[in-house]
């Protein structure tokens, strides 16, 4: 029984001084205290990004304690740390791509157990030789043809690695217009090259491009639409100004266009305002189609003026327009035979033609009012024996603006 | 029997009753779910609301451009994405994912943010970070309004790096930014980023003197609002009765908090403000110096937030830094016992970029922290402009606890809160009376005047409700703290002459 303690005693005394041992091996290096003179970088120069991250040797180190090393390293887009690396005899850090494709400052600081023991900045520069690609934002993407409009064109050119070009790089702006290519020379400021390029004082189709050593933008395209119109004339069309109710008249415009010629762009909306000496107003609208709209209207069924203006809301607006419409019909002929029907008609038109079936005529008759549409030019009406006692009676008779008035003998 | 059958039948009809209203309940919840959503104004996210959540200090230095005049609203918009493009960058590098990248940056400066967090991720690597200030010019902007050019200089701001969650370090960062923003689907996105150079910090070694006598002070809250100085009802009539009691004991200099919550968070209210300026006019008039703690309550100290303690700090100090009645600043009363919950490394950090900013604003007044006791005292020594510590240990051990604190450090030390509580009831072992609390002050102001000690003592008044959030709800805590004061709710303790004849 003793003898089981006395192993186990010893078991413990052996594991003890092993975890002992282990811990003051651990520390044989942490304890180490690092000087500044230990380790050296050889200072990073100025140099072009790189997708294959850059190694820097180290001109002095210690190959004991080069593990205990860090070397915070921040970029543009953000810090990291990098560990040493030790390869054929030589101490080297290597930085990442993720860290050296990015243009612009890089700040390292070699560290060790909280301490710094160098630090300093390196420039990393956009790789001029391999140029990517220039993005080109035009805009705004329509304009107007007249003399205050403009658009914009910015470039930025790249580098393979998406980086920005320094200052001053040299670039070529150009625009083609109907044939006629403007080209400037810009340079680049702040990674990007602008220019305003005015409107044309004709419409159509502004071609933008920008172009750089080997390397080119996309075509980017701007649409000149014409100015605000000017004040334009309507005319009317017709076969007739009888007032039929049956024909339709043309409302037209000139051809509309800005005070530079251009055609006002298709679809432009006009409304033709039409009143008429009856106390009516009432509208027609229509699109124009290479500056010119159409628009119909019925004729009226009874003999009035029309006064009629062209408006492109909020633009222009046109003249007025007289229009005169007469009437059909000279006389209206009436008979009432022996059983209490009266009859209208026939009703005929300025060719002694037979007008359009279906034009009300409305006869007043007691504190009545009766409307009856035309068939073959007459109207009918009977008067019903039983709610009318037999007698002589006056009717008025209206149609097609004429009035007439027959007395009648009811049976 | 029939009773019985009485209360099985209401148990049955109860529980009829609850089961259907449930029923209901749960299908009214899934058709409110359904409904969410379908508002057609949502599409556009126009109406989202904006919480302050990163609010660093932007100054705008031009935005005279070649292109096109900015608006006042688009300059805000921009201003708004711009920052969020790094609060989200912040937050991915600190947290290793994605999340707010897409929205914030095109595709190409997307796969250049990813493919560095994805290196650090590899490398169990977290940067947490914040920018702290922004000086933005704008460069350009185009006619048609989608792209902005901005160079923006002096980003100032501070990361720490965590590697396998232990930190690794801190640094500040003083760093000139082109960036070139594009509008795609309503959204500012980075197109282009650039760190131009890399500025020097600014670092501030000037201490500032505590230019005052010897300090003889008391924490100040008002006899009925404890913990609320600035409450509306604190009326001119309270402090002007409150000073001239404090003038009566012959002491020069009081003590006041200023809430975080109470004032508004990152947001100041006005009227608070008003009120802090209203109780400094007084303490002027009464010859009384103020220390204003601020940051009373605050309890998060994290990374994410500290530009919205940098703004709420601005408006309080840039409001009364030239009022002649400041005395110094106390960034945040006892924050050595959140050491523990929070951890004493980022509490600190937290205090250190606090001190600069307030030394930013205000280069005149000394700033100091209320460390808890004397141990923590030291902490930040080289930051602070002079060393502020409570003592509620034995006032035996006070004279030698003090040279010590004295013989370490070449700043002035103030002792910023002492005091013994009069209650000797129900809940106390061996509490203290009015004529123990006399003796402790007899020998306090014994030791004071001997060692030449600044003091504060704590408090004026006996409080009738102390709030949960300063003591607990525990009533031997409650009672304790509620007998602080040398005048009762009736009269002045034996303490009070002996503080007025010293």
């Amino acid at each position: 029984m003793m003898k089981l303690y006395r192993h186990i005693t010893i078991f413990i005394l052996i594991a003890v001084t092993a975890i002992l041992f282990s811990c003051t091996e651990n520390k044989a290096i942490t304890a180490v205290s690092i000087s500044e003179n230990d380790f050296k970088i050889e200072l990073p120069k100025d140099q072009i990004v790189t997708n294959n991250g850059i190694r820097v040797p180290f001109t002095t180190y210690d190959k004991k304690t080069y593990s205990l090393l860090d070397v915070v390293i921040s970029g543009t887009y953000g810090t990291t740390v990098l560990k040493t690396q030790l390869k054929d005899e030589q101490l080297s850090v290597y930085i990442p791509k993720e860290i050296t494709q990015h243009a612009g400052m890089i700040e390292w600081e070699l560290m060790a157990q909280q301490k710094t023991l160098q630090k300093g900045t390196f420039q990393l520069l956009p790789n001029l030789k391999k140029l990517h690609a220039i993005e080109n934002y035009a805009g705004p993407r329509s304009i107007i043809a007249n003399d205050r409009d403009y658009t914009m064109l910015v470039s930025i050119p790249i580098d393979h690695l998406d980086n920005l070009l320094p200052d001053h790089t040299p670039l070529k702006m150009s625009y083609q217009f109907k044939g006629t290519i403007t080209n400037s020379n810009k340079q680049i400021e702040s990674g990007f090259a602008w220019q305003r390029i005015p409107a044309p004082q004709s419409t159509g189709r502004l071609i933008t491009g920008s172009t750089m050593e080997s390397i080119s933008s996309k075509e980017l395209v701007v649409d000149v639409f014409p100015d605000i119109p000017v004040s334009f004339n309507i005319t009317k069309d017709s076969n007739h100004n009888y007032a039929d109710g049956n024909e339709l008249i043309t409302l037209k415009t000139d051809q509309i266009k800005d005070p530079y010629g251009n055609v006002l762009t298709d679809g432009t909306l006009v409304t033709f305002y039409i009143h008429d000496d009856l106390g009516n107003t009432w509208n027609t609208t229509a699109s124009t189609v290479n500056g010119y709209a159409f628009a119909k209207a019925l004729h009226p069924q009874s003999p009035s003026t029309w006064t009629v203006k062209g408006v492109i809301t909020g633009m222009v607006e046109s003249p007025e327009l007289d229009i005169k419409f007469q009437s059909i019909i000279d006389q209206i002929p009436v008979s009432i035979d022996q059983n209490n029907t009266i009859t209208i008609g026939p009703l005929t038109s300025y060719l002694g033609q037979i007008i359009p079936d279906g034009i009300p005529v409305t006869l007043k008759f007691k504190d009545q009012e009766i409307t009856v549409r035309t068939k073959n030019g007459m109207a009918r009406h009977i008067f019903d024996q039983q709610f009318n006692e037999s007698g002589n009676y006056e009717v008025m008779i209206t149609t097609l603006g004429k009035s007439t008035v027959k007395r009648i003998e009811l049976r | 029997m029939r009773k019985n059958k009485l209360l099985y039948r209401s148990f049955i009809i109860l529980a009829f009753l609850s089961i259907n209203a449930g029923i209901i309940y749960g299908i009214s919840q899934v058709m409110a779910y359904l409904n969410t959503g379908a508002d057609t104004s949502k599409m556009l996210h126009l109406d989202l609301k904006r919480t302050n959540y990163y609010v660093p200090e932007v100054n705008w230095i031009s935005t005279t451009n070649p292109g096109r005049p900015l608006e006042p609203a688009n300059q805000q918009k921009i201003e708004q994405d711009y920052l969020d493009a790094w609060y989200v960058k912040n937050l991915a590098l600190e947290n290793n994912n994605f999340d707010g990248i897409y929205d914030h940056y095109t595709k190409s400066a997307r796969e250049k943010v990813t493919a560095l967090i994805q290196y650090n991720t590899n490398e169990n690597l977290h940067i947490k970070s914040t920018t702290l200030s922004h000086h933005i010019t704008l460069e350009f902007y185009s006619a048609d309004g989608t792209i902005a050019v901005l160079t923006d200089r002096n980003v100032t701001g501070i990361e720490k790096i965590y590697r396998n969650n232990q930190f690794l370090k801190d640094q500040e960062f003083n760093e000139d930014y082109r960036i070139i923003l594009l509008l795609e689907d309503g959204f500012w996105r980075v197109r282009h980023f650039e760190k131009l150079a890399v500025n020097k910090t600014v670092t501030n070694d000037k201490t500032i003197p505590l230019e005052t006598g010897l300090i003889k002070g008391i924490n100040y809250y008002p006899q009925e609002h404890p913990w609320d100085t600035f409450n509306e009802k604190v009326d001119s009539t309270i402090l002007t009765n409150d000073f001239n009691i404090i003038k009566d004991l012959n002491l020069n200099t009081i003590r006041v908090f200023v809430g975080y919550d109470d004032f508004g968070k990152a947001t100041v209210n006005d009227i608070k403000l008003k009120r802090l300026e209203t109780l400094l006019d007084h303490a002027h008039k009464a010859d009384v110096k103020v220390m204003i703690t601020l940051f009373d309550f605050y309890g998060d100290y994290d990374m994410k937030n500290w530009t919205l303690t940098n703004k709420h700090l601005k408006s309080v100090v840039s409001r009364v830094k030239d009022h002649p009645a400041l005395l110094a600043w106390d960034i945040k009363n006892e924050p050595n016992l959140d050491f523990e919950n929070r951890g004493e490394e980022k509490v600190l950090s937290w205090l250190s970029q606090t001190i600069k900013a307030v030394k930013k604003i205000d280069s005149i007044h000394p700033v100091t922290i209320g460390w808890s006791n004397t141990e923590s005292a030291l902490k930040l020594e080289k930051e602070v402009d002079f060393i502020s510590y409570h003592y509620y240990e034995d006032v035996d051990d006070l004279s030698a606890a003090h040279k010590a604190l004295e013989n370490q450090t070449a700043k002035p030390v103030v002792l910023q809160e002492i005091g013994l509580p009069s209650y000797d009831g129900l809940w106390t072992l061996n509490g203290k009376d009015q004529q123990d609390q006399a003796e402790f002050y007899k020998q306090l102001l014994d030791t004071q005047k001997r060692d030449r000690i600044n003091y504060l003592f704590w408090t004026l008044y006996d409080f009738d409700n102390i709030p949960t959030d300063v003591a607990g709800s525990l009533p031997w805590r409650k009672n304790k703290q509620a007998h602080f004061g040398i005048i009762d709710a009736t009269s002045v303790k034996p303490a009070y002459l002996l503080i007025k004849n010293n």
